[in-house]
């Protein structure tokens, strides 16, 4: 069952001023329940446009957005829609407000109007998903914490919410490698687990193409392609999108069989590139 | 950028553009010398405002953009528009109960309400032509004579150039903050009103941290590329200069705005 819904969405930022804009050109797609779906663009390609339609923090200047078979240009279904789609922004870190991380991961689960004793236990498990131990870090200061500590603190916030749809805008950008490893394995945890949908945007697909079971790809507010990853990375490899990092060993494929070479583009990871290429030398060595 | 703001710069290469700085500056304080004086009744106020719309014209802004700002300021016309009406005594028009309306009420309310308006235009024209650069470089030039009495005219200009610039920077955060904490469940519009202010806490509190940090390494950034408080600024590549087109503007300037408070104010 779809569980957001776009149709022919178009979103135009300062309409009738000097600085018109058309971020969102009639962007159709829809997600089901329970898949990752990564979202993928340069920068000002309206990622980040989309990403706020979904749990109705914008509305659509024209089409429609549903979620969960909802119109979300419905006042009432709008307001009532975080607790529904939890939305990550970019450097989630920069809103902490509170003096502790319990009274920080606790605002949104208050608001949510659970009792005390829930909320304590949602707490400590959202703070376990992203990998922290609560017995250590529920009483400092989120202040005192390194960068990519507070981002998982950040992150923590809105996954012990149990959101049905998570969205995320680039939720490892920044951080170390070690960082980016529990962001990432909480997401999996969080799709595998607690069959949460998740969308996740990036103008990176080395973080996206191990995760996501589709993906979208933006480019100046249009959708170019939505589908199954290795549609999706094809058409960006064949569109010549290099500002988007396609992952080296993809762009070797890509180039291999454009110059004739007989290899399976139809690949994500670098083993499945290896054995192509060693495949391949076979072939000519013989 | 998410919203418009009221008075914004918006590039363009009109003759009101090219204008040196200062010469708007000094035009906006007529406007300002001219929508404050007493004797200015209403004819004279609508003469100014006829020429403000003409220049308006020539500034290539459109002047119904410039008026759909006028909206954000009708709680203000509103409260002043009635309490002139409302508390204004003299030659009565209508009566109901205790509340009397009168002729000199309607008048006086009309004529703040036209002042209001013609400073609003004057001072958005300024801001809406004229690039945060720009005018910071016309107030330090303008403010220069002030350096003998020993005031730090280049700090105070950098001071007002960088607040300027941030400005729309601090506006967009507020707005992705605001949004962050509306998806945690924060709500700003409804509700009683000591949970609202406590709400907006969630917001203040991120963007006043955010805002120290920044000023900190912008501070730094500075330093590194040895700005110093000293009186000398270096920072621009072009000095100003006036041109003829100064010279007729302030003329005009001085024939539209001002006389016309000196001569036909108090007869009309």
């Amino acid at each position: 069952m779809p569980i957001i819904e776009t149709r022919d969405l178009t979103h135009i930022y300062l309409p009738g001023t000097p600085y018109q804009r058309r971020a969102l050109d009639e962007v159709s797609l829809t997600i089901e329940e329970g898949e990752f779906v990564g979202i993928i663009g340069a920068n000002g390609s309206g990622k980040s446009t989309l990403m706020q339609h979904f749990n109705g923090l914008l509305i659509p200047s024209s089409g429609k957005v549903l979620v969960d078979g909802k119109d979300t240009s419905v006042k009432g279904y709008r307001n009532e829609l975080w607790k529904q789609v939890g939305l990550v922004f970019q450097f989630p870190e920069q809103q902490i407000f509170a003096s502790t991380v319990y009274d920080e991961v606790a605002y949104g689960l208050k608001k949510l109007g659970l009792a005390r004793p829930i909320v304590k236990q949602r707490v400590e498990e959202g703070l376990s998903m992203v990998g922290l131990d609560s017995r250590d870090i529920l009483s400092l200061s989120p202040l005192c914490l390194n960068g990519g500590t507070r981002r998982q603190v950040a992150l923590a916030c809105i996954l012990a919410m149990h959101p049905a749809v998570l969205v995320l805008d680039e939720p490892t950008a920044g951080l170390d490698p070690a960082g980016c490893d529990y962001i990432i394995q909480a997401l999996q945890d969080m799709q595998r687990n607690h069959k949460t949908t998740v969308i996740m945007v990036s103008h990176n697909v080395n973080d996206l193409i191990l995760l996501a079971d589709k993906m979208a790809f933006l480019d100046q507010g249009k959708l170019m392609v939505f589908g199954s990853k290795t549609e999706v990375l094809r058409q960006m490899a064949h569109r010549d999108v290099d500002h988007l990092l396609l992952p080296d060993h993809l762009k070797l494929m890509y180039r291999l069989a454009a110059a004739g070479c007989p290899v399976n583009t139809d690949i994500i990871t670098l083993e499945q590139a290896t054995a192509e290429v060693s495949i391949l030398i076979g072939e000519s060595a013989r | 950028m998410k919203a418009m703001i009221t008075g914004q710069y918006v590039m363009g290469d009109s003759v009101i553009h090219r204008l040196d700085p200062r010469t708007k500056l000094l035009a906006c304080l007529a406007i300002i010398i001219a929508a404050s004086l007493p004797q200015n009744t209403m004819p004279v106020l609508l003469l100014n405002i006829l020429f403000i719309i003409i220049i308006i014209q020539l500034s290539k802004l459109g002047i119904f953009n410039m008026l759909r700002g006028l909206k954000s300021l009708r709680v203000l016309f509103l409260l002043t528009f009635i309490c002139q009406v409302f508390f204004t005594s003299g030659e009565p028009l209508g009566q109901w109960g205790k509340v009397l309306i009168s002729r000199e009420g309607i008048e006086l309310a009309v004529t703040t309400f036209l002042r209001l308006v013609l400073l609003y235009l004057g001072a958005s024209l300024l801001t809406m032509t004229t690039s945060s650069l720009k005018l910071s470089a016309g107030l330090e030039s303008l403010l220069s004579p002030l350096s003998y009495l020993r005031f730090p005219v280049a700090q105070f200009a950098m001071i007002i150039n960088i607040s300027l610039r941030f400005i729309p920077t601090i506006l967009e955060e507020l707005e992705i903050i605001t949004r962050a904490q509306r998806s945690r469940g924060a709500r700003f519009d409804s509700g009683p009103l000591a949970q609202r202010l406590k709400n907006t806490l969630v917001v203040l509190i991120p963007l006043l941290a955010a805002s120290i940090q920044r000023a900190n390494d912008l501070a730094l950034a500075m330093e590194s590329r040895c700005y110093s408080a000293t009186n000398t600024n270096y920072s621009r590549v072009a000095n100003l200069r006036l041109s003829w087109k100064d010279a007729a503007a302030m003329a005009l300037l001085v024939l539209f705005l001002l006389l016309p408070a000196l001569f036909l104010g108090t007869k009309l």
